[in-house]
């Protein structure tokens, strides 16, 4: 702050000021008043003086006697006396001879003297040449009455003034310079408070509530300004603090609901929305939309069209509620509610919108399964109804022809019950009623018991049937029994729709995946010649009933349901189905089948960590113990570490010796057999090596160092609970106490 | 206080303006999609439907076009609105005849129904999707002044005019095989042209855009600015 500013200044230079005016005052007024006083005293002592005078003066005397006398008594007394005639006559005086002066008759003093009996006047003495107090008292003693005048040259107070004028000025200077400093000093006091307060409501203004800012002394108004500053930015600061964590509370809401969500007011306009509603109207999700009108979130007219419903409905009462389809067939549901204030007045509208493009379709799924199923039981079931109605009422009188209308019936009931047995099959694992037997299976035995099965039906129908069994498959785990059923469905479906000089062939190889879940997998694929799939089928392909060519695959015996078991078995299994066709080309069913390796979440894990964690090595060490077997640990440490003492006991509690843990260097590290790496503290995280992109990381962010101090019980303690954390941890880590 | 309502009036209807492009945007949007659908999907009922809802893009457009000469007329605008406001009466025409397009489509459509389908449509969803999208984005661009978002959709009009030229070839192609396929391959490349001067009407109202915003015409010439 400029100097000229600051209150320091403000509060000096006007302090300066009324010194200087207490000053000026003093120097003139004293001056006065002095006079004053001194005139007055000289004035009572004159005429105390006139009266000893004139007894002394005897009135005979005249002329040179009586200036001679005049000169006596006033050298003693140090004025100038005068002795004037009723008619103005000088008839003696102590400094010129009287018969030289002039007539005094005319002289304020005197003819107030004659008029009073005292008279006084200061003028300027024309005969002396400077100004002069005369005092005069008329002297009625003698025969005729004479006036005494005494008189004094005021020269001499003047003198007395001025010195009293510099007594004066150099007492208020050194007052005023030492009043000064105190003004300087008080002021610049009060400035520095002042500006402390200033600070302190500048922090406000920015955003901190500074805690405790004004120290607590003094009994001051400005002690107890400063007080309640500090309590108020408390306050402020607690205040704040809840309302954070209130928005806080509706951020995550909105944040985490499934559902778009946006608020508009009466008029249409986007007062908020999150960011489902951001994602489901494809809107970039750093751009601010309060204010904006809704045709800038979405402009789909039928959006549009729901707007102003929802602006013109009353929603106080009930929910609006409507279902709208948007482009690329997606359907939502909007449910409406109005905003409304204390006053019953509306303020806006929040619109809930639920994607339910997914309820749409199993809808429709449903509604289709429905209707196949009735079909598919009533078909079989019309032609049994229709040839026993025949045999019951007209008979046929050819037993050979009512064994054919049996034969009819039988495989119309067959198929009946094929159908029923396969709903079954699939309402039992769908509902996981079935528990799968997890028996460890080789998928090349599999494969030709399955082709056992299907060569006769393949030669008979000019279908050339092979296989390609990879030498080294793996193991696999699994049902025997549902996954020969999943191959016959596939291999039946390949058979049934492949003409005559066709191919069916079946493959196995090992998955290609060195790591996670599919380490290990086997990859059947049964591949055909034959008609084709149309894209548009494929995504329904494992749908129950659903078929591609409804008029032909009843004919070849299938009940629509083949797909969809192996859909749920492959699912139980947790494979994966892939299904590509190319119409005309031929069709390739590919199943992953996971293998017996496959179990584990993680086959590497490396550990990052900084020296001397007792944390990280306790980890490493329980990873090392709890780990399956085929898991490699690593470990990357800055510097080899040294392990309390107490750590090592506590691991010893727990079985584990960590004694022959070696860490190895980050460079000796194969980091594609990596699945997982745990970090320990944040500056390993930074030196971590860049890892295949799938890898999961971990992070324990609780490397404690005031652990390996204090009392041993507590550390030991401590110790303990580290140690059971990080078993939890690597347990659910691996899943190996699901 | 009378000025105020005035003033109040006047914004409400700056807002209403552009609500109403957005909406006609939005419309034509819908258009085309269902258009393209209807042909894809060989959905006449569909078609139909959207020939019949062309008198609602009509509608807006007039309604557009007295708003605007009100608003000029009413309170004579200056300087950016002006802009605004002119930019937005030569927008409603394209989207108009962007409406129109999809009302050919649609003709097209019908007449394909009739017929075999000549081959399996892949490009034509795809240059209505590029179209659809640049329509999209110039009146993002439009709304909230931008003009990076209008030069990218310039640019983008290149792709389209690509594909338009491939389903020429390919139409072409068919025609010279099979004399019988004369018929509808032109109509399948009718139908690629219309896409393609969709694009070219949404390139149209981007280059409006930047004008309206920078007050600099990018128009009639050959390379598009990088940046303005």
């Amino acid at each position: 702050m400029p100097w000229k500013h600051s209150l320091v200044a403000k509060f000096s230079l006007f302090y300066t000021g009324i010194v200087l005016l207490l000053l000026a005052a003093s120097f003139l007024y004293s001056g006065g008043v002095v006079k004053r006083l001194y005139t007055s005293f000289l004035q009572k002592k004159f005429q105390q003086e006139a009266k000893i005078v004139s007894r002394l003066l005897s009135s005979q005397l005249e002329g040179e006697a009586l200036d001679k006398l005049c000169r006596l008594i006033a050298t003693d007394l140090g004025v100038r006396l005068t002795v004037i005639a009723p008619d103005g006559k000088v008839l003696g005086d102590s400094e010129e001879p009287s018969s030289t002066m002039e007539n005094h008759g005319t002289r304020p003093e005197v003819l107030e003297a004659l008029a009073g009996g005292t008279g006084e006047s200061i003028r300027y003495s024309t005969t002396v040449g400077y100004e002069m107090l005369y005092q005069a008292i008329v002297d009625r003693a003698g025969p005729s009455p004479r006036i005494l005048r005494l008189s004094v040259p005021l020269g001499d107070i003047e003198e007395v003034i001025g010195s009293m004028r510099r007594a004066i000025l150099v007492g208020l200077v050194l007052i005023s310079a030492v009043g000064l400093v105190f003004a300087y000093l008080f002021s610049r006091r009060l400035g520095q408070r002042v500006g402390r307060m200033a600070d302190f409501s500048q922090k406000v203004a920015l955003g901190s509530f500074p805690q405790n800012f004004f120290p607590r002394k003094g009994e001051d108004e400005l002690t107890l300004l400063e007080q309640n500053l500090n309590e108020m930015s408390v306050k402020i600061r607690e205040k704040i603090k809840e309302i954070l964590v209130e928005k806080e509370k509706v951020d995550s809401i909105l944040r985490c609901m499934i559902e778009g969500l946006v608020v508009i007011d009466t008029r249409g306009t986007v007062v908020l929305l999150n960011d489902n509603a951001r994602q489901m109207f494809h809107l970039a999700a750093n751009q601010s939309f309060s204010g904006a009108s809704f045709m800038e979130v979405s402009r789909h007219p039928e959006m549009k069209k729901l707007v102003e419903e929802v602006l013109a409905c009353d929603c106080s009462r009930e929910c609006f509620s409507k279902e709208v389809s948007l482009d690329e067939g997606r359907w939502v549901r909007v449910n409406a509610v109005s905003l409304r204030d204390g006053d019953e007045h509306p303020l806006g509208y929040i619109l809930v919108f639920h994607d339910i493009t997914e309820i749409k379709r199993l809808e429709t799924v449903r509604a289709d399964f429905v209707a196949n199923v009735s079909h598919e039981l009533r078909t079989p079931l019309t032609a049994i109804r229709g040839y026993v109605e025949t045999l019951l009422r007209n008979p046929p009188a050819d037993p050979e022809e009512s064994q054919n209308f049996l034969a009819i019936v039988h495989r119309h009931s067959e198929r009946l019950g094929r159908l029923i047995d396969d709903l079954l099959t699939l309402s039992d694992l769908e509902s996981g009623k079935i528990q799968l037997a997890r028996e460890e299976i080789e998928a090349g035995d599999l494969i030709r018991r399955v082709e056992e099965i299907f060569k006769d039906q393949a030669s008979k129908k000019g279908v050339a049937f092979s296989h390609q069994i990879d030498p080294e498959l793996p193991t696999i785990v699994g049902d025997p029994d549902r996954l020969q059923q999943l191959l016959i469905n596939l291999v039946d479906n390949a058979v049934k729709y492949t003409a005559a000089g066709g191919q069916v062939k079946i493959t196995a190889r090992a998955s290609d995946h060195t790591r996670g879940a599919e380490r290990g997998a086997v990859q059947v694929a049964v591949v055909d010649t034959g008609c084709g799939i149309p894209a548009k089928d494929l995504p329904r392909l494992t749908e129950r009933f659903y078929r591609v060519d409804k008029a032909r695959s009843r004919e070849l015996g299938g009940t629509g349901l083949g797909l969809a078991i192996v859909k749920h078995i492959v699912q139980a299994h947790g494979g994966q189905l892939k299904i590509e066709s190319k119409p005309q080309q031929g069709t390739t069913v590919s199943v992953t089948l996971p293998g017996a390796i496959a179990d584990k979440k993680a086959n590497g894990v490396l550990f990052l960590c900084t020296a001397n964690s007792c944390r990280s090595q306790m980890a490493e060490g329980f990873t090392r113990a709890i780990a399956p077997k085929e898991t490699r640990v690593f470990s990357a440490g800055t510097e080899p570490k040294e392990i309390h003492p107490l750590a090592v006991k506590v691991m010893e509690e727990a079985g584990i010796d960590i004694s022959n843990q070696t860490s190895k260097g980050l460079q000796a590290m194969p980091l594609e057999q990596i699945d997982l790496v745990v970090t320990l503290c944040g500056e390993a995280a930074e030196s971590c090596p860049t890892l295949p992109p799938n890898t999961r990381h971990l992070h324990w962010p609780l490397p404690d160092p005031t652990i390996a101090q204090g009392d041993e019980r507590e550390v030991l303690e401590a110790f303990r609970k580290v140690r059971d954390e990080i078993r939890t941890q690597v347990e659910k880590l691996f899943s190996l106490n699901p | 206080m009378r000025s105020e309502h005035t003033d109040k009036k006047y914004e409400e209807d700056l807002k209403r303006l552009r609500d109403h492009i957005l909406q006609m945007g939005g419309l034509v949007e819908d258009q085309i999609q269902k258009a393209v659908n209807s042909l894809v999907q060989r959905d006449s009922p569909l078609a139909e439907a959207i020939i019949e809802r062309d008198h609602e893009v009509n509608h807006l457009d007039v309604e557009i076009d007295d708003l605007c000469i009100r608003l000029l007329a009413l309170h004579q605008p200056a300087g950016k609105d002006l802009r605004f406001i002119t930019t937005a009466l030569k927008i409603t025409t394209d989207l108009e005849r962007i409406g129109d397009m999809a009302v050919n489509i649609c003709e097209r459509a019908l007449e394909l129904n009739w017929e075999p389908q000549l081959k399996p449509y892949i490009d034509i969803p795809r240059m209505a999707g590029i179209s659809q999208r640049m329509i999209h984005e110039s009146l993002d661009a439009f709304v909230r002044e931008d003009t990076e978002l209008a030069l990218k959709v310039c640019k983008d009009d290149q792709e389209v005019d690509d594909l338009n030229s491939q389903v020429f070839r390919e139409t072409v192609s068919y025609m010279i095989e099979d004399p019988h396929t004369i018929n509808r391959a032109m109509k399948v490349g009718f139908v690629s042209k219309y896409l393609e001067r969709i694009a070219d009407h949404a390139t149209n109202i981007a280059e409006m855009v930047v004008f309206m915003v920078k007050g600099k015409s990018i128009r009639h010439i050959k390379e598009i600015p990088q940046s303005i």
